[in-house]
């Protein structure tokens, strides 16, 4: 189910977002941008945390992760529950299956039973990105989700969202600094600037050459 | 002794509770709500901190006098009117504490819950148990200042015997009578009692780490 | 915890209903110095139990108890100023007037006795020569019965009382007393307090047993205020009991264990039969 938004607009603490018209779907749609360029108020323009006045269709169970989780008083794996109880209100049994299997899947099961609190931001992003994962999803809006994470483990866990988007089908909607990010998830790129869209095309090499800010992009990939 | 005790903590406690039944969501509301009339509030909160117990109590005898507008219940002079100064003497302490608690939990966990798709009530009562501990200071807090009441007490109680005598009224009583020895018996367990519940509540909040 | 709360609401909603028994309770309004001695721990009780009324004795001094029984809001006073009791009784807010007992004044003094006025037969002469001396005064300042008697007195002694030398403690005679030992100053107080806190106090009386230092103690029924909550058949009572022959025993034995002897003569013995 797709992700469209329509004319959304808004002023927030002085800024402006005007944003004409948005698409997402399960190909996966990556928003970058310098900061303060618009991504997170978009997303959560998109995700109906903020009022603006325009038109947004998402589907009717989302999942959002920010770039600072906040995390509640108790354990990993409490945390997960917590949040799958809600989506899922059959057993407490099965929330707790839920949420195991979704901790192993972004590799905190050997931090299940740890108070969430004392996690370091790398292991906070996986408990976010765990919490998102096992709601099942049918929009996913992941907000600079991987910043924290160790080189290998984003490797693991770009290709668990991936692995998720494709069998699901679920939206996917990415704000990203990194290049990586964007190819492994999306193959479309939404440039911000100043909260207006500066360039909407398919991800390709012209397009990581079209704008000054993408092909920075493009080159701190590879840069010494 | 006993007694006196017993009335003590059962008037406190209940005034504590009822103060708490109001200032807690009005907290809530402060922090997490979206009206322009939250500001009022909370200058009630700040304000009323500073307003003297002893005014509260001849407000309320003036109202409950049987002479006075509500003379007719016949309420003055009971424990009912002591735990109603009490209550109106601590709500703005335990609404203003109560709004610095909940501001220590993390300002965008009502978002962030609410894009994982939790429902209100459920994001409210996980925003209650995230400032639960220090929530529970606050309580106290305004425990401590109404047990220790003594102005608001014996206006709205008169301190009778067997009726509405407290440690604080009944510490004045002896004193006026000269026998210091009974004063500071009663001293030390009101001292006592606030031991006690403050260290119950370091322990719960020990647990809740 | 909503029903911890519920609870404890309808508790204080209990606590704060009148008892089941007689309907209000008897509002007995009366003097600081009465409660101070401890005579009220045992008069009061010893009533409710013949009775079966419950009383509510709230303790503030001559002065507020007339003013409350001219509101409407005591049923029967137990009060000690003779002068404002009868422009009370004038005003025809009583219903009935009773002696009930006395005691007497005494002034007190610190044991250097500063303005010689030790033995002295006439309180008002008492007072003109501590005021020549210029020996610091407290006066209880607060309406009491034992404050307008100490004014008379003042009156009588052609003096009005002012300067650093006269202190105002607007405080119940316990109280007053211990700032007079503290400030090693004279004051009037009645026997029964003064008795009953003696061993906290470095004062001595100087002055007893004057003409003009009687403290005379009367029992007033309030006339009730149509439409107002009151229980008059309460007062009555009460009344009524103090000076009957139990009362009025209770009134004669009592300090007699504690201090040796009565605080109070009562003066309402009924002939006996």
């Amino acid at each position: 189910m797709a992700v469209s938004g329509t004319r959304i607009a808004l002023v927030r603490d002085a800024f402006h977002l005007d944003v004409d018209e948005f698409l997402a779907d399960s190909t996966g749609t990556a928003l970058v941008g310098r900061n303060g360029a618009g991504k997170t108020t978009l997303l959560l323009a998109l995700q109906g945390l903020i009022e603006h006045n325009g038109v947004v269709q998402r589907p009717s169970r989302c999942a959002g992760v920010f770039a600072a989780p906040a995390v509640l008083r108790g354990s990993v794996l409490w945390n997960i529950e917590i949040v799958v109880r809600s989506a899922f209100p059959a057993s407490d049994d099965d929330a707790r299956r839920r949420a195991r299997a979704a901790a192993e899947s972004v590799g905190l099961a050997a931090l299940a039973d740890r108070d969430a609190r004392r996690l370091s931001s790398g292991e906070r992003q996986r408990l976010a990105l765990a919490r998102a994962l096992a709601l099942e999803p049918q929009a996913l809006f992941l907000d600079e989700a991987f910043a924290n994470i160790d080189a290998d483990g984003r490797v693991e866990l770009r290709r668990l969202v991936r692995d998720f988007i494709e069998r699901s089908g679920c939206t996917l909607v990415v704000a990203t600094q990194t290049l990586a990010d964007v190819s492994a998830l999306c193959q479309r790129v939404v440039l911000l600037e100043n909260g207006r869209v500066e360039l909407d095309a398919p991800l390709s090499p012209a397009t990581l050459d079209a704008r000054p800010y993408l092909a920075a992009l493009a080159a701190e990939a590879t840069s010494p | 002794m006993a007694a006196i005790a017993a009335l003590s903590i059962a008037v406190s406690v209940t005034a504590t509770l009822v103060a708490a039944l109001f200032a807690i969501p009005g907290a809530f509301w402060i922090v997490h709500g979206r009206s322009t009339g939250r500001v009022l509030l909370l200058g009630f909160f700040n304000v009323g901190l500073g307003f003297p117990p002893v005014a509260v109590g001849l407000l309320i005898a003036f109202f409950f006098w049987r002479s006075g507008p509500l003379g007719w219940f016949d309420l003055l002079y009971t424990p009912g009117t002591m735990i109603l100064a009490q209550v109106i003497v601590i709500i703005p302490l335990v609404g203003s504490l109560a709004v610095i608690a909940l501001r220590t939990v993390d300002a965008t966990l009502p978002h962030q819950l609410a894009a994982l798709g939790v429902p209100t009530a459920t994001r409210r009562r996980l925003l209650l148990r995230e400032a639960a501990p220090v929530l529970a200071a606050c309580v106290v807090a305004g425990f401590g200042r109404a047990i220790a009441e003594v102005g608001a007490a014996q206006m709205t109680g008169g301190n009778i015997e067997g009726q509405t005598r407290v440690l604080t009224t009944a510490t004045m009583l002896a004193v006026g009578k000269g026998e210091f020895g009974q004063a500071f018996a009663y001293v030390a367990v009101l001292l006592g009692i606030m031991a006690v519940i403050a260290g119950g509540t370091l322990v719960l909040q020990a647990r809740w780490r | 915890m909503k029903t911890l709360a519920v609870c404890s609401l309808l508790w204080a909603l209990l606590s704060a209903a009148p008892s089941a028994a007689a309907g209000p309770s008897v509002i007995l309004a009366t003097t600081t110095s009465t409660q101070d001695t401890g005579l009220l721990d045992d008069l009061v009780p010893a009533f409710e139990r013949t009775s079966g009324f419950q009383v509510k004795t709230i303790a503030v001094g001559t002065g507020a108890a007339l003013a409350m029984g001219e509101k409407g809001d005591a049923d029967v006073l137990l009060v000690h100023a003779p002068s404002a009791e009868e422009v009370y009784m004038s005003r025809g807010r009583g219903l009935s007037r009773q002696l009930v007992m006395h005691n007497a004044f005494m002034i007190v003094g610190p044991p250097s006795d500063p303005a010689k006025v030790k033995g002295i037969g006439i309180a008002a002469d008492a007072f003109k020569r501590i005021v020549a001396a210029g020996s610091p005064f407290v006066s209880r300042a607060d309406d009491s019965g034992t404050n307008i008697k100490e004014l008379a007195l003042w009156k009588d002694a052609g003096v009005t009382p002012a300067g650093s030398w006269y202190i105002k403690s607007g405080s119940g005679m316990g109280d007053t007393l211990h700032i007079a030992s503290q400030k090693a100053a004279y004051t009037l107080t009645d026997d029964g307090t003064y008795l009953a806190q003696r061993s906290t106090l470095s004062l001595l009386p100087v002055v007893e047993g004057a003409r003009d230092l009687l403290n005379i103690y009367h029992v007033i029924v309030v006339k009730p205020i149509a439409g107002r909550v009151g229980n008059l058949a309460g007062g009555q009572a009460f009344a009524a009991y103090v000076v009957s022959r139990a009362g009025q025993q209770l009134i004669a034995s009592f300090g007699k264990e504690k201090f040796g002897r009565a605080l109070f003569t009562p003066d309402a013995m009924p002939a006996s039969r």
